[in-house]
Parts: structure tokens; C-alpha cells; sequence
């Protein structure tokens, strides 16, 4: 199988589907000519041409309100918002249009758009470019959020996400870009949505971490593992609609529970889980469920700060250990 | 106007009941006479027919705790109204509530104090039999987590108690038997008794069973004794209830009939003025019903004397529990062949241990003394019982 990073897993998946349906095409800041703001497009424009592979003016709204347009007319568009802090510009659009559409035209039409958007979580780049907001948008009806971790995932839930006639929010990480994993050279090689990952099999404490949280939950999880405790690692990969059943079904196991996210803890994504954990799960539970999450207060600019921002490998091995006392 | 549904008072003794079925919806219509709900009480279940019509609006959940006289529902003249109904005063159901509370709900403890044990410590350690809050924490804050319980049971010898809810008829005769020790000041008379005569009717009797019909047992022949002496000493035949003293017009004598968990005890009525052979037939019949379930409350209801044969067991003598309201309970022994002086001679006579329960309260020490004299002459000589033939 030949190995891709997640950069390229991602450019694979929209050629591959691009060439499969000459309906599916994409717009957005830069991705033709410059080849993507962080090179997430590149040869794309050569292979497809400039009908189907578009530069758009500096307008979040616009992009995105062009999109539920052609989605609406029947094509399946792939829309780039650079960072996802962006989406405050076109949450109109992304709330009350395209989440909506199925339910307002009772189904005539259909909304088969893919957003595609980054996280930039600890690049220090400041507040209005270091947020993680899958539990905003996962808070609405009708929009499916989906965060993988790894190429192999990006890619088989991005063609699914192209491939599924409701709107998906697509959300990478920058940092992720340069990792590498081996992927099946199949052009129906697919990963449903809505369906989590055990990245990692234990039978102590189940910790629950998304997007670049999963990277430092496997860390701590073999660095526990010589101490003896035995960690499962379940990673959602959906935001919403999120895999339950996959994570009952381990915390039912393990009965302790630790929620890892990048985002913050009110009214959040960990906030999400335990509240479920603690309907599905409760007399299974020999320990409260833990959550940990960067403090609620906007990203400051600059690296220096990152020992207090995100959770840690450190962090997630302390809180584990906690669990375990 | 609606018109309450209502716990009936179906035994004297009965003051709760648990609902156990509903056999109407809210909001459809019940006949008056139509059976409406089962409750479970003095040792039965029982079905309850409505005594009104309309349309029902139900207050009382299933498997709830209710006094006589609870209002659980209420009938109302247009479907309607009953849908619209709130339910009864409130006064009803506080009352139930805290019945319920009473038995179900843990001592409540003040927050600062409680035992700390997570959700699958506590599971387990109900599965397994052990109180929870009993043992020594190693969690945060003193809190039993599930390893503080795994280690008490990995210390275990066996599997440990098993563990079911009091409930159902073994909760019924449990309250009963709390009942009568807490309510009756119960004092225990034993009379040995020459059975010879008895033997030799019963033998009589067995070797006429074609022509009689039906197959006569000790138990007939004392039962018929007990209620010939009952019909001549009323004192005995009577109950304190309340307030009064009740002497009863009948002579009704409960048999106890061990089921295969449990004990029920249903009644023959008037055994004073009914043949050997009709006692046969009805004990019978009685104990078949019994064990089969079919027994109804009429069949266990008016008892005024109960009589208990533990003989079958092997037993001699054994110190009987009174069944509320009755006054006397006559347990009766193996019939055995002891070495016995007569007329200054050693003789080898059947002899049997009678052990009578009286309530002292209203049967002094002369009174039972000669109720058991009258007994035992009767039972020794079984045909002066003729001398009494109408």
C-alpha cells in the first residue's frame, strides 16, 4: 500500500471523485492557481481545468452561499474556508441555508456540500486563527461535522463526504498536514461517517480524543502501558453525528472514562460525551468521567503559552493515573 | 359527579393491599360490576369489580401500597372528564407515598455523611449480597470503588447469601405472623391424648370408604371434635376486635394447608353441623384448590378457629401462632404408640400431644383448661360425639 500524508490523502480523495463525477467541484481562497493556502489543492486545477476548479474573491459568505446554490441546482460542490474561526462570517449560510434545505423543501432538494475547512489549534497564530469550533457547528440539525485524525481517515471520509447528499463540514488540522500513513490504493475506498475508530484496544480506562488530541492519547496510552494500565483510544472521527454506541460500549467495559478535546469544556464536545456516558453508562462507572480541554479563554498569539493551552501527552497520562487511584 | 373507585375492606383483618393490575384504561368505559383491578392481600389475589359505571380515570400505579378506603381512581360520566382529571386529594396521596417510601427508600443520611460508591461498586455489591456502605474505600475521598468490592468477594468462602425481595404471599404471612405476636398475648397449652377409639373409627370408617365415598383422616375426625366444642363454649368462639369482644354464630374452623412456599389456611364453615363425610369431602376439595392457586378469598374468609396438623411431619408438640382475629389454634401431633400407665399397669396406648394457642387476653387459663378437658374426652370417646346427633 503506498504511503501518503494527510495533505495528499486529501488531494487524492477530491481527484478521485472529481474524475469519478464530473458534478463535484471545487472553490475557494487560492485553491487553483496557488495550489491551496496550505497545499491542499495542488494539481488539481491542471488535472480538472479552471470551470471546476475556482479561485473566489476574499468573501466567506459568498463562497459558501455559492455553494448551497449549486448544490441546490444539482452539482456537489467542495467549498474551502481557510480557517474554521472564518465560519462566523458565513454561519448564515451554513446554519439556516444549508442545514436546513432538506427540512424547508421537504427533500426536492438535496445539499450534497462538502465545507472544507482547518483547524489551526496551537500554531501560535493568534485568537482569530486557533480555535476549534466542531462543537459549535455540531450543535446544529442537519449539517454533518466530520475531524479526522489520520490520512487513511481523511481520505475515506472525505470521499464520503463528497459522495453524501447532506452538508458536511470537513474540519483538518494544519499541523496534521505532514503526517503519513499507509492507504489502500482503491478508488472506492470509503469510511462512513458517523462511525468512531478504536485506535488503540485496552481495558482500564477508555479515552475518548479527537482530531489532534488522538496523536498524544495513543502516546500516553503506551507510555501508561508500562506501568501496567491498559488504555483504549477511541477516536469519533464524526463530530456529529457522534458514534455512541461505539463509546458506550467501551466505557461499559473499562468503566472509567477521560474526554480529550481541543476545544473548550463548556457546553462542549466532552461535556457531550459524559452527559451521554452518564444516561448510557451509569452503573458501569467506577470513576466520575474526566474531561480535559484548553481553559476557557481565547488562544494568544505566539508558541509561548502552549503548556497552557491544549492538553498534553503529560497531561493526559496525569489525568488517567487520576482515574486509576 | 364522579364517583370514587375505592380499596375494598374484604377481610376483617386487612388494613393494606398492594395494586397489582389495572384491567381498564384511562378514559375507557367500565360497567358497574365489571371486574376493574387485582390487588394482592390476606394470602390471595383477588379481583375487584366495579362498583359504578363510567369512565375511568386510574390515580394508583401498579405494584403501589394502599390503605382501605384509598381512593385509586374514579369514574366519570363522559370520557372526557376522566382524561382531564388530576387525580385524588392530596392528602391520599402523600399518605401512599409515604407508605411506600417507608419500606423502599434507604435512611436518608445528611450529604456530609454519605458513603461514597460509584455506580458499579454499588451494582456489584448488590449483586453479590454485601452492603456497600459497610466497607473501608480505597477511592478519593474514602469512596468504595469496584476493586474495594471485587477484594471482599475474592475473600469469600462460597457464593455467598442469595438475595430476593420480600414480597408477594411470604411478605403477607411474614406481616400476619408480626401481627399476631405483637397483637395477642399468646399463651400454650399441651394435653397428651389415648387416640385408641379415634384409631379404631378411623379404621371403621377407612374400611367402609366405598359406601362413605370418600376416604376419612384423623385430621376429619379432630376437626369435628374441635367444632362440637366450639358450638358448646362460645367464650372460645370469639374474637377481640377493637374495641369489642365478637362472639361469632358460627362455628368456622381453618385448615392449614402448606403450599410449596408458603402457608395458606382455608376455611370449612358451620364443621359443627356437617358429617365426617361432608368434612371429608370439603377438605378435599379445599386442599386440591389450594395447591392448584384456585382458591378464592370466600374460601379463606370467616374463619373463627384454626387447626393445624403438623403430626404429618413427625412433629409432637410445637408452640402454634394465633391467626388473627381468632382467639384458639389447636395443633395436633404424631399418632404414636408410647408405653402409658393404666389402672396401675404399663400399656402400650397411640397417643397424641395436643398444643393449643389461646389469646389470654380474653380466654383465661380455667377456661382453655376445660376446653381441652371437653377435647380430650371427646377424642378419647368418639361416640359420645354420636350422643349429640340431631
Amino acid at each position: 500500500m503506498p504511503t501518503k500524508t494527510y495533505c495528499w490523502a486529501i488531494i487524492d480523495a477530491m481527484r478521485e471523485e472529481m474524475a469519478r463525477d464530473d458534478k463535484v467541484f471545487l472553490m475557494g481562497e487560492d485553491v487553483a492557481a496557488a495550489g491551496g493556502a496550505f497545499g491542499a489543492s495542488r494539481g488539481l486545477l491542471d488535472a480538472f481545468g479552471p470551470i471546476r476548479v475556482r479561485d473566489t474573491p476574499i468573501s466567506e459568505e459568498i463562497i459558501v452561499g455559492m455553494g448551497v446554490g449549486a448544490a441546490m441546482a444539482g452539482r456537489r460542490p467542495i467549498v474551502e474556508i481557510m480557517f474554521i474561526d472564518f465560519l462566523g462570517l458565513c454561519l448564515d449560510q451554513i446554519a439556516n441555508q444549508a442545514a436546513k434545505s432538506h427540512y424547508i423543501y421537504d427533500g426536492m432538494f438535496k445539499m450534497p456540500l462538502v465545507i472544507r475547512t482547518s483547524s489551526a489549534v496551537e500554531m501560535g497564530i493568534g485568537p482569530h486563527h486557533s480555535q476549534a469550533w466542531e462543537a459549535l457547528v455540531g450543535h446544529i440539525p442537519g449539517l454533518k461535522v466530520v475531524m479526522p485524525s489520520t490520512p487513511r481517515d481523511a481520505k475515506g471520509l472525505l470521499k464520503s463526504a463528497i459522495r453524501d447528499d447532506n452538508p458536511v463540514i470537513f474540519i483538518e488540522h494544519i499541523a496534521m498536514h505532514r503526517i503519513k500513513e499507509e492507504i489502500e490504493d482503491d478508488e472506492d475506498f470509503l469510511i462512513p461517517i458517523g462511525k468512531a475508530d478504536v485506535k488503540r484496544a485496552g481495558s482500564d480506562v477508555s479515552v475518548v480524543a479527537s482530531g489532534l488530541m488522538v496523536a498524544r492519547a495513543l502516546a500516553a496510552a503506551e507510555r501508561l502501558a508500562g506501568d501496567g494500565i491498559s488504555v483504549e483510544v477511541i477516536d469519533p472521527r464524526t463530530i456529529s453525528p457522534l458514534d455512541f454506541d461505539t463509546i458506550s460500549a467501551s466505557v461499559s467495559k473499562t468503566s472509567r472514562c477521560l474526554v480529550v478535546s481541543s476545544s473548550h469544556k463548556n457546553f462542549g464536545f466532552g461535556s457531550e460525551v459524559a452527559a451521554e456516558i452518564g444516561e448510557r453508562c451509569f452503573f458501569d462507572l467506577d470513576q466520575p468521567v474526566r474531561r480535559l480541554s484548553p481553559p476557557f479563554t481565547p488562544a494568544p498569539f505566539g508558541r509561548q503559552f502552549d503548556q497552557f493551552l491544549n492538553p498534553d501527552t503529560d497531561a493526559i497520562v496525569a489525568a488517567v493515573r487520576d482515574l486509576m487511584a | 359527579m364522579a364517583h370514587d373507585v375505592t380499596i375494598p375492606k374484604l377481610g376483617l383483618t386487612m388494613v393494606d393491599c398492594t395494586l397489582t393490575g389495572w384491567t381498564k384504561a384511562d378514559g375507557e368505559r367500565v360497567e358497574k360490576g365489571e371486574v376493574l383491578f387485582e390487588i394482592e392481600t390476606d394470602k390471595i389475589t383477588s379481583e375487584v369489580e366495579a362498583d359504578g359505571a363510567g369512565f375511568l380515570r386510574r390515580f394508583a400505579e401498579v405494584d403501589t401500597l394502599h390503605t382501605v378506603g384509598a381512593v385509586i381512581g374514579a369514574l366519570y360520566e363522559t370520557k372526557a372528564e376522566a382524561l382531564a382529571a388530576a387525580g385524588p386529594g392530596a392528602a391520599a396521596v402523600v399518605e401512599v407515598a409515604a407508605e411506600v417510601a417507608r419500606i423502599e427508600a434507604p435512611v436518608a443520611v445528611a450529604r456530609g455523611q454519605r458513603k461514597r460508591v460509584s455506580p458499579l461498586a454499588r451494582r456489584i455489591a448488590q449483586g453479590a449480597g454485601i452492603d456497600p456502605g459497610g466497607l473501608a474505600g480505597t477511592g478519593a475521598q474514602g469512596a468504595v470503588l469496584r476493586r474495594d468490592v471485587d477484594a471482599v468477594i475474592a475473600g469469600r468462602v462460597g457464593p455467598g447469601p442469595k438475595r430476593r425481595p420480600l414480597a408477594g404471599l411470604r411478605k403477607t404471612i411474614a406481616r400476619n405472623m408480626m401481627q399476631s405476636l405483637q397483637m395477642t398475648a399468646q399463651m400454650t397449652a399441651f394435653a397428651r391424648v389415648d387416640m385408641a377409639e379415634v384409631v379404631a373409627l378411623r379404621a371403621s370408617c377407612v374400611a367402609n370408604e366405598a359406601e362413605l365415598g370418600v376416604r376419612v383422616s384423623f385430621t376429619d375426625i379432630v376437626l369435628k371434635a374441635c367444632a362440637v366444642v366450639l358450638a358448646r363454649m362460645p367464650d372460645i368462639n370469639s374474637s377481640i376486635i377493637g374495641d369489642e369482644i365478637v362472639t361469632w354464630d358460627a362455628v368456622n374452623i381453618g385448615l392449614a394447608v402448606s403450599l410449596e412456599d408458603g402457608l395458606i389456611v382455608p376455611v370449612i364453615k358451620n364443621a359443627d353441623r356437617k358429617s365426617l363425610v361432608e368434612i371429608a369431602l370439603e377438605r378435599i376439595d379445599l386442599a386440591v384448590r389450594a395447591r392448584a392457586g384456585q382458591l378464592g378469598r370466600e374460601d379463606m374468609a370467616g374463619g373463627t378457629f384454626t387447626l393445624s396438623n403438623f403430626g404429618s411431619y413427625g412433629g409432637d408438640f410445637e408452640t402454634p401462632l394465633l391467626n388473627p382475629p381468632q382467639s384458639a389454634i389447636l395443633g395436633i401431633g404424631a399418632i404414636t404408640d408410647e408405653v402409658v400407665a393404666r389402672d396401675g399397669q404399663i400399656v402400650i396406648r397411640p397417643m397424641m400431644m395436643l398444643s393449643m394457642t389461646f389469646d389470654h387476653r380474653l380466654i383465661d387459663g380455667a377456661v382453655a383448661g376445660r376446653f381441652r378437658a371437653e377435647l380430650r374426652a371427646l377424642l378419647e370417646k368418639p361416640a359420645t360425639m354420636l350422643a349429640g346427633l340431631r
